[in-house]
């Protein structure tokens, strides 16, 4: 999953984008509310961690600017306030969840992947597809009862297809949602991932889950499911 | 405590008490008076009457009424000689004796009567007629009397002359004054009705009166109760109220405003600085729940390393916070601006390298008037905002101007983007005009605490803008304002 992180100050946007990529994301971050907007535009996040109290533009206008140009991405705001009135504006002007500073980062990465779960309608934390289970809680998959042992890119592309599985998805949106905008990634680093993948949800003889659309992208897709 | 109706019910029931008695007493001894004189008049007038009716011949007196029936007026009466032997008694007078003259004549006293009655009584010394047998036996015997005293007219009698030397008399007339006593006590009960009356239908109006009007006071005790936190916005109706009370309500509206005024500054200083722990508190303690979270030894000591640094930034907050809120003074010495200066940029040295920042110190040898830990407070503020504000490559400047026979500390930063408007709110809790710095190791307070312990101390600081250079002054207060047309004075 790609998030975009706006917060100004520089220990925060450390240890959140820190701890937000052990736990799998590829987290951009933005220092102030331009960098902020910018960032948004030109990239598809699945969710937003946006302060309020930002350099250049508040995070207030930056979410109003985002969603009068239909910019869709779940938005979660981080701030240190707390008054009532400011929690009511931040989610009329368009937030889909309110974090008072300080927080638990627990929490933060709960609400994140609710986010996450509402942004692909996945109502349950654990994605089945065919015999592989995909625990989105505690990011742990298991085949056909066996817990498969996968990096952290391996394990972030799986929960990518589980959630649009059935779907074709672009190359390029895989590389979107696994790299952030500080990450370079080899040309063909979608396709080794995805070999070393399938080699470890698709042992010898058994089911193909994920399969490759030639010139289109990729598809998890599991019998029965 | 003593209670406004409480005196005000004690003087008037005095007043509603005193005054009607004292004038119904007056009424009542004038009437009195004016009853006993007119009394006395008519004993007066029956006196000289008896008296005319009293003759002396040949050594022997005589009365007139004796031979034939005289009309004497009712009431009892005496004669008596000088010597005080009773010459003559009424009837009703039998085995009474009427009290001696004592005093001027004629005279007037409270006598009794007979049957133990009340009585008034005059009494009258005259001379009686002396009879000589002549041409006047046929006068009538009223013409021998004149004068008020009754005295026989000596003139109009020529015959009493030759009738040889008389012996003066005195007449006592007394009367009834059962009449007029009954009349005074009917009168007395009358006053004492109406008064008792009167006082009591006054004192219940006055009572109405002093509640009625001391209502305003009771309704506005109610309403100053009822003053809490979430009802400091309103303000006292005062259309209604008696004029007396308006400047009252005025006076306790602009104490309102004031109060209400003082509270909102100390919620916005409260919620200012609750948000400026908040992200310091966010930020130890994400840290700290990453580095626990993926423990490695490397993250460990660098989370460490953060939290201590934030440890620290919080503790200069929290100092901060609480200067603001004491600004005790101590006593005013020369401090010499050139080591404090210098140990203040020791410290900023990091930033000052870090930022290329072209630094230029000219002291030259000046004081400030305070006490040391003051001057401390407020170089390091003023250095500490000049370093955090002044973007990479740019200069600060400190020197010492002379003023008016003192010297004042300039602090000069830029270039930096601020604008005029911004220099009013400069001293401000937690302002910061430029937020694109993510280091938070300044919470906005440096120049609110560098101006409040100024102020305890008494000097004074004022910013300007010089182009894109920011210029801070501190000068002692009792050398009067540096002489700048610009300046934005920042004093406490």
């Amino acid at each position: 999953m790609h998030l975009l992180l706006v917060e100004d100050s520089r220990r925060l946007q450390e240890s959140i984008s820190q701890g937000l990529q052990r736990c799998g994301y590829a987290v951009d971050v933005a220092g102030d509310g331009e960098a902020g907007l910018r960032f948004a535009r030109h990239n598809p996040y699945d969710v937003i961690v946006l302060d309020l109290m930002l350099p250049r533009i508040d995070g207030l206008e930056v979410l109003r600017s985002l969603r009068r140009e239909g910019n869709g991405t779940h938005v979660l705001i981080l701030t240190a306030r707390d008054a009532v009135d400011d929690r009511v504006r931040g989610l009329r002007d368009g937030a889909d969840d309110y974090l008072v500073k300080p927080f638990a980062f627990d929490e933060l990465v709960a609400r994140i992947e609710a986010l996450v779960r509402r942004r692909y309608d996945a109502k349950a934390p654990v994605l089945c597809v065919g015999p592989l289970q995909v625990d989105t809680t505690a990011r742990r998959v298991t085949l056909d009862g066996a817990e498969v042992d996968l990096t952290r890119r391996e394990y972030g592309l799986l929960e990518y297809l589980a959630f649009r599985q059935g779907q074709v998805v672009k190359r390029e949106q895989i590389e979107d949602h696994l790299y952030g905008e500080r990450d370079f990634p080899m040309s063909n680093a979608v396709d080794r991932l995805v070999c070393s993948l399938r080699k470890k949800i698709e042992p010898a003889g058994g089911e193909r889950l994920l399969r490759t659309r030639r010139g289109l992208g990729y598809v998890l897709h599991g019998e029965g499911s | 405590m003593r209670s406004i109706a409480g005196r005000l019910l004690l003087v008037l029931g005095c007043g509603l008490v005193l005054l009607p008695g004292a004038g119904g007493a007056a009424v009542y001894w004038r009437a009195r008076a004016d009853m006993v004189r007119h009394l006395d008049d008519g004993l007066l007038a029956r006196a000289r009457l008896l008296a005319a009716f009293a003759s002396v011949d040949q050594g022997r007196v005589e009365f007139e009424f004796d031979s034939g029936p005289i009309d004497v007026g009712d009431g009892p009466f005496e004669f008596r000689s000088s010597s005080g032997e009773i010459l003559r008694r009424s009837p009703g007078l039998e085995g009474w004796t009427l009290p001696a003259p004592a005093g001027q004549m004629p005279g007037f006293g409270d006598v009794q009567l007979p049957g133990g009655r009340a009585g008034r009584a005059v009494w009258l010394t005259f001379d009686p007629r002396a009879e000589a047998r002549d041409e006047h036996d046929d006068e009538p015997p009223g013409a021998a009397v004149s004068g008020d005293e009754g005295e026989v007219d000596e003139a109009h009698h020529p015959s009493a002359a030759a009738a040889g030397a008389v012996e003066p008399m005195i007449v006592v007339a007394a009367v009834d004054r059962g009449p007029v006593d009954a009349a005074l006590g009917a009168l007395a009960a009358a006053l004492l009705g109406a008064g008792g009356v009167a006082a009591l239908g006054m004192g219940v109006l006055v009572l109405l009166a002093v509640r009625s009007g001391l209502a305003p006071l009771r309704r506005l005790g109610a309403e100053l109760g009822g003053v809490s936190g979430p009802t400091i916005s309103q303000r006292f109706d005062a259309r209604d109220a008696p004029r007396e009370l308006e400047p009252v309500y005025r006076e306790l509206n602009r104490m309102l405003e004031r109060v209400e005024s003082a509270l909102e500054r100390e919620r916005a200083f409260a919620d200012a600085a609750a948000h400026e722990l908040r992200t310091p508190l966010a930020e130890l303690r994400a840290t700290a729940e990453v580095a626990a979270r993926w423990p490695d030894l490397e993250r460990a000591t660098a989370a460490l390393r953060e939290i201590l640094q934030i440890g620290g930034e919080m503790e200069r907050l929290v100092e901060s916070l609480l200067l603001l809120s004491r600004g005790q003074a101590g006593s005013p010495l020369p401090v010499g601006l050139e080591p404090v200066v210098r140990g203040c940029l020791a410290r900023s040295a990091g930033p000052i390298g870090q930022k290329r920042l072209d630094l230029r110190v000219d002291l030259n040898a000046g004081t400030l008037r305070a006490t040391p830990e003051a001057v401390e407070i407020i170089v390091r503020n003023l250095l500490d905002n000049a370093v955090e504000y002044t973007p990479g490559g740019g200069a600060i400047r400190v020197s010492s101007v002379p003023v008016n026979g003192s010297c004042a500390l300039v602090v000069e930063n830029g270039p930096v983007t601020l604008a005029e408007r911004d220099l009013e709110r400069l001293f401000e809790p937690f302002f910061r005009a430029d937020r694109s710095r993510g280091d938070r190791s300044h919470a906005g307070l440096g120049l609110t605490v560098a101006r409040r312990v100024a102020a305890v101390v008494g000097l004074g600081i004022e910013a300007t803008l010089e182009g894109d250079r920011l210029r801070v002054r501190v000068w002692p207060v009792d050398t009067g304002a540096p002489e700048d047309p610009r300046r934005r004075p920042a004093t406490g």
